[in-house]
C-alpha cells in the first residue's frame, strides 16, 4: 500500500482530524506510518548520521503538529508536506554542519534514484532497506575485485584501516589510496546502475524543497 | 577511475588522508572530497537496516507532549464572544445615549419634579432565557430569540409601570 492508496488516505484523514484535537492514539498511527519513510528516505540520507536523524525525525513531527492547522489539505497524502519540513530542518542541521567546518556527509544523491523508484507507503519497514542492500551488492561485485576487499573491510565488516591495510598487505598510507579510488570505482558504477534503473521524473529534484 | 596500481599524484595523496582522516572523524578530515564521503557513507548505512529504532517511538513521544496537550486544551468559543458583544454594545450605546440626552431633557422641562419608577423584577422566564444564551454554543440563535422575547415583554411590563405614573402621557 502507498500513501496514494484510497483506503490509506480515507485512513489517514481521520487520523488527522482525531491529531487536530490532540489524540495521542491517533498520532503515535501517524509516527508508525510516516517515521520510517521519513528516516529512510530524507533525513539518514541527508544528514547520514543516525542520532542526527532521529534528532530531526523528533522535531519534524513536533513541527507537523505545531502547524498542523495550516496543512492545506488538496485531497492527496500529508507525506509530501512532512517530507518538506523534515526536508528544510535537515537542511538547517547541514548548513550549521558546513559553518562548524564538519566533514560528515549524506549520501542523499546517490540514494534517491533508488528509493524514489517505489512510492513510499505507510510503514515500509523493510523494502527500502532490501533495496538498498541489493543494490551494493550487485554494485560491489562489479567493481574489480581488491577494490571490493577494501569497501567490504573498511565499511561492511566496518574494520580499522590498520587491520584492513594489514590484511590486504600494504601499507597504511597505500590503503587510504586504495580505499580512495574503490569508492570512486564504486560511485561511478552505482550512478550508472541507478540512473538506467530509475524511472523518468525519479531522482533528488522530485523532492519539493519548500512548503 | 584510475586503476589499482598507478601511482598517486601528490593531489590523491593528499585527498586520501584527508578521506582517512575525515573516516575516523578526525579534524583533519575538513578537506576530504565530498564525492568519496557521500558514497563512503551510504556503504556505511548500507550494512545495516535503514530503520528507526523501536527506542525512538516514546522519545519522540516525549518532545512532541506539550504540542499534543495544547491541542486538547478547550479554547474559547467565538459564538459566545459575540453573545457577550451583543449583549454589552447596545447597553453601552443605551447608557451613553441617556446620558447625553439628560441635561437637554432637564434643560426643557427643568421644573418638573422628578418621579422615580423602580423597574420590575425580571421574571423567572427572563432569568432562564438569558442563561440559555450565554450557555449556547454553536447553535445561539434560539436562544437569543427567546430572549429578545422576554426582554420585550419586559419593556412592556416597565413601560406599563411608567404609564401608571406618568398618567398615561405616552
Amino acid at each position: 500500500m502507498t500513501f496514494n492508496d484510497p483506503a490509506w488516505l480515507d485512513q489517514e484523514r481521520r487520523l488527522l482530524g482525531e491529531l487536530r484535537r490532540g489524540d495521542r492514539t491517533a498520532f503515535s498511527r501517524l509516527y508508525g506510518a510516516f517515521a520510517q519513510p521519513l528516516y529512510a528516505r530524507v533525513l539518514l540520507p541527508k544528514l547520514g548520521d543516525r542520532q542526527t536523524a532521529e534528532d530531526v525525525l523528533a522535531e519534524t513531527f513536533r513541527i507537523m503538529l505545531e502547524k498542523l492547522d495550516q496543512y492545506d489539505d488538496r485531497g492527496g497524502s500529508i507525506w509530501s508536506w512532512l517530507a518538506t519540513i523534515a526536508a528544510n530542518k535537515a537542511r538547517d542541521v547541514e548548513r550549521e554542519r558546513a559553518r562548524r567546518g564538519q566533514a560528515l556527509r549524506g549520501f542523499a544523491l546517490l540514494s534517491a534514484p533508488l528509493l524514489d523508484a517505489q512510492p513510499p507507503g505507510p510503514g515500509d519497514d523493510a523494502g527500502d532497506a532490501a533495496r538498498m542492500q541489493a543494490a551494493v551488492a550487485r554494485v560491489i561485485s562489479e567493481i574489480n575485485p581488491r577494490y571490493r576487499r577494501a569497501l567490504t573491510l573498511r565499511f561492511l565488516e566496518d574494520r580499522p584501516r590498520t587491520e584492513c591495510a594489514e590484511l590486504l598487505e600494504v601499507k597504511v598510507a597505500t590503503f587510504d589510496v586504495l580505499l580512495l579510488r574503490a569508492l570512486r570505482a564504486f560511485r561511478e558504477r552505482w550512478q550508472a546502475i541507478t540512473a538506467a534503473d530509475a524511472p523518468a521524473g525519479a531522482g533528488p529534484a522530485s523532492l519539493p524543497v519548500s512548503a | 577511475m584510475k586503476p589499482e596500481d598507478e601511482q598517486p599524484s601528490e593531489e590523491e595523496l593528499r585527498e586520501a588522508a584527508a578521506l582517512a582522516a575525515a573516516l575516523e572523524n578526525e579534524p583533519a578530515g575538513g578537506g576530504a572530497p565530498t564525492d568519496a564521503l557521500e558514497t563512503a557513507a551510504l556503504l556505511r548505512h548500507a550494512r545495516a537496516p535503514l530503520a528507526v529504532p523501536p527506542a525512538h517511538a516514546p522519545v519522540v513521544a516525549a518532545h512532541v507532549a506539550p504540542a499534543l496537550e495544547a491541542r486538547r486544551m478547550p479554547r474559547p468559543r467565538r459564538s459566545r464572544i459575540w453573545i457577550a458583544i451583543s449583549v454589552v454594545a447596545p447597553a453601552a450605546a443605551a447608557g451613553w445615549l441617556f446620558l447625553a440626552q439628560s441635561p437637554m431633557r432637564a434643560h426643557r422641562h427643568p421644573i418638573q419634579p422628578k418621579i422615580h419608577v423602580a423597574p420590575p423584577a425580571p421574571s423567572s422566564g427572563l432569568l432562564a432565557a438569558q442563561a440559555a444564551a450565554t450557555r449556547s454554543g454553536d447553535a445561539p440563535g434560539v436562544a437569543l430569540a427567546r430572549l429578545d422575547r422576554e426582554m420585550r415583554a419586559y419593556r412592556r411590563q416597565y413601560h406599563e409601570g411608567l404609564r401608571r405614573v406618568h398618567g398615561g402621557a405616552r
